[in-house]
């Protein structure tokens, strides 16, 4: 293998950020949270060219599962040609399906749309329901500007205008993308909020806080979607997944105001809140305490499952566990990558299927018992005994096929990188300029401990294998788990699947029951177990 | 079974928030300890929380509110009903009407007249809720515990055979 010199690059590591208000915030009493029986499902349609600005859109208002009211809104610049069809659709209304109970629509401007909105889904805090809801929240926007604090890096859109300007005594609604599935979302604070708006969500008192402010009820349904599935939907296929009867239909143009297209975006709205429902009806299936609005991903989701079996961080068990071994662990976590060792070149291959990965290893390396551990210990300094480890793989790797040798791979290794295959976070592309992971050939600037970075032992096992040397370590540390939490509860996943964190692998229930679902033709249906 | 009158609300969304506020301003799950849960008849901030009704009990006053059915600014007249009932039914159904035809500022007598015809729908759906549903309810559950007691057709050879529908088509 030859050896190209090393191109001089800026690395990233990842950090453990200590949070100011800790303390604090482990001690609040959360407030439980209840769903609000009310939702706003809206959807808008736009210009097909690059401004894509709102043409007209439409909402229902559902009360307890039933329709209370729907109205079409338009944009304050549309031409007269198109409010006249508007105006006729409304005049003549018809359901979008024929087993839907007849009922009249309005059609309101753009303020008046806005000014319902700011009743139902601020004062009222009913549940704000779109799919993709940054995009159709921010047709209606009629201003941005640049976000601050929490959403700093996002944008503030500003919804209510007054003589021109923003509207202070109206909130604007802040929107943080993290990917294309995910976006944080809240209400800013307005000026003189009414006391109403100042009682916390789930007060038992009503009595108001000075410091509250409400964020809203958004819920994306593609997040959602996500959060349940780990899958990336299209709202066609979002439809047709979860089973809504009334899923999404086409229309031949778009951008072009006809009644057909109307149709097609009440129908649209229409298929948003049957999916709203399937998706909920899912999300309830779970029995953890995490609002559906603030599910982003499975992670979410994974972590309100730990917080119901009574697991607490780390931090929360021992307060006095070192920062510095927290930082040291996440400097040293990639993640998950992917590696193409031979790109362009038709190749024979041997397919190799892995069945859940993180979650394999996470059980073959016995982490749950540090998940569920009372104490957990650090033995620091260990490098010698590292050291010994890695030698012994060298004369004899057959070592990395006994089971026990992969749960005593729970150590840390401060490594001056001298060409060792190494992971490493860095902008490899240079189009793009992401921060991605790559595993490379990596050396250090000079040979100096202050040029060290940790990586988990795994990592450095893998470059010992790779290239039959030893990196120059500089320190390490291990973990080790003591005892076990007290107040640990059984849980049931998704209803159905017992789970006792005493004295079950979690993760190792996970992979089981994922293998038994493909197996299982009882109670659950074709549409869920394709999920 | 509850019986419902569909009237068409004008503004079922402003209804609801109405709600909902009034909901958070008592608090989750707030209740009397007379069992009353209408978020319009509790007191805010009352701990524990205490509807109006037993306060004025407490309190030694009457119990009774002189409500204008039509509206202060369409008619002096009043009728005495009970304050809960006033506060979470009878102003809550008034939020609904139009704003002008509430508050009438000038005087219009049409309005006026709109508010009196408003006044007496409402007044009409508080006492069909109040006085009848309850009798609806237990004459089908009546029905239901002889039909089991006795069997179908229960009545035939009793006096109230006089009042079967076949009957009382002869």
């Amino acid at each position: 293998m030859s050896h190209h010199e090393p191109t001089p690059l800026v690395i990233a590591v990842r950090v453990f950020p200590g949070l100011r208000d800790e303390d604090r915030d482990f001690d609040k009493p959360k407030r439980e949270w209840k769903r609000p029986d009310a939702m706003l499902v809206f959807d808008t349609e736009t210009r097909t060219d690059r401004t894509q600005r709102l043409t007209f859109g439409s909402y229902r208002f559902i009360v307890a599962g039933k329709l209370v009211k729907e109205n079409l809104f338009y944009s304050d610049d549309l031409p007269t040609k198109d409010h006249r069809i508007l105006e006729c659709h409304v005049a003549t209304p018809r359901t979008v399906i024929p087993d839907e109970t007849a009922h009249d629509i309005s059609l309101l401007t753009r303020s008046e749309f806005l000014r319902n909105f700011f009743h139902s889904a601020y004062r009222g805090r009913c549940l704000v329901v779109a799919f993709n809801f940054p995009f159709d929240i921010s047709r209606v926007a009629y201003n941005f500007t640049n976000a601050r604090r929490r959403f700093a890096g996002g944008f503030s859109l500003d919804l209510w205008s007054y003589s021109g300007t923003r509207n202070r005594f109206r909130p604007s609604i802040c929107i943080k993308h993290i990917d294309s599935k995910r976006a944080l979302k809240g209400f800013t604070r307005r000026e003189e909020p009414d006391a109403e708006d100042m009682i916390p969500e789930g007060s038992t008192t009503g009595e108001p806080e000075e410091d509250y402010a409400f964020r809203g009820h958004f819920l994306d349904l593609r997040t959602l979607a996500f959060a349940l599935t780990d899958k990336s939907y299209t709202f066609e296929k979002a439809c047709e997944d979860f089973g809504v009867e009334h899923g999404k239909q086409h229309v031949t143009r778009h951008g072009i105001v006809t009644p057909k297209y109307i149709k097609y975006n009440r129908r649209d709205v229409l298929a948003t809140s049957e999916l709203a429902v399937k998706l909920l009806e899912e999300y309830d299936k779970h029995d953890i305490k995490l609002q559906e609005t603030k599910a982003y991903s499975p992670a979410s989701i994974g972590k309100a499952y730990l917080r119901r079996m009574g697991i607490k961080p780390i931090l929360q068990r021992q307060r006095n566990f070192p920062k510095a071994i927290l930082g040291h662990a996440q400097s040293a976590f990639f993640g998950g990558r992917t590696s193409a060792h031979i790109r362009k070149v038709p190749v024979p291959v041997v397919y190799t299927d892995f069945l859940s990965m993180y979650t394999t290893v996470n059980s073959l390396m016995d982490l749950w018992r540090f998940v569920t551990a009372r104490k957990i210990t650090v033995v620091e300094h260990c490098q010698d005994e590292i050291q010994s480890f890695l030698h012994r793989l060298i004369t004899n790797p057959d070592d990395l096929f006994v089971r026990e040798t992969w749960t005593n791979l729970t150590a840390f290794v401060q490594v001056i990188p001298d060409g060792d295959i190494l992971p490493s976070r860095g902008r490899y592309n240079l189009e793009s300029n992401d921060w991605q992971v790559a595993v490379n050939h990596l050396y250090a600037d000079r040979n100096d401990s202050s040029e060290a970075l940790w990586f988990s032992l795994p990592d450095v096992v893998a470059s010992v294998l790779l290239l039959g040397r030893l990196p120059k370590i500089v320190d390490a540390f291990r973990i080790e788990a003591h005892g076990k939490l007290k107040r640990l509860e059984s849980c049931k996943l998704r209803s159905v699947v017992d789970v006792d964190p005493r004295t079950q692998d979690f993760f190792r229930v996970v992979i089981e029951e994922r293998q038994r679902l493909k197996e299982r033709g009882d109670d659950i249906s074709s549409i869920e177990k394709k999920r | 079974m509850t019986i419902t009158i569909k009237i068409k609300r004008p503004n079922p969304e402003a209804a609801w928030v109405r709600n909902a506020t009034a909901a958070r301003r008592v608090g989750v799950n707030a209740k009397c300890l007379c069992g009353e849960t209408r978020p319009e008849a509790l007191i805010p901030k009352s701990n524990p929380t205490r509807c109006y009704r037993c306060k004025r009990m407490k309190e030694g006053k009457t119990t009774m509110d002189n409500h204008h059915v039509f509206a202060k600014a369409n008619s002096p007249v009043t009728l005495p009903t009970p304050v809960n009932d006033h506060r979470a039914e009878l102003s809550v159904a008034q939020y609904d009407w139009p704003k002008k035809t509430l508050e009438n500022p000038d005087g219009s007598p049409l309005l006026a007249a709109a508010g009196v015809i408003r006044g007496f729908i409402d007044y009409i759906h508080y006492l069909i809720d109040k006085g009848l549903a309850w009798v609806v309810r237990m004459l089908e559950a009546a029905d239901a515990f002889l039909a089991k007691q006795l069997g179908l057709k229960w009545w035939i050879g009793t006096e109230l055979e006089q009042f079967a529908p076949k009957a009382l088509t002869r």
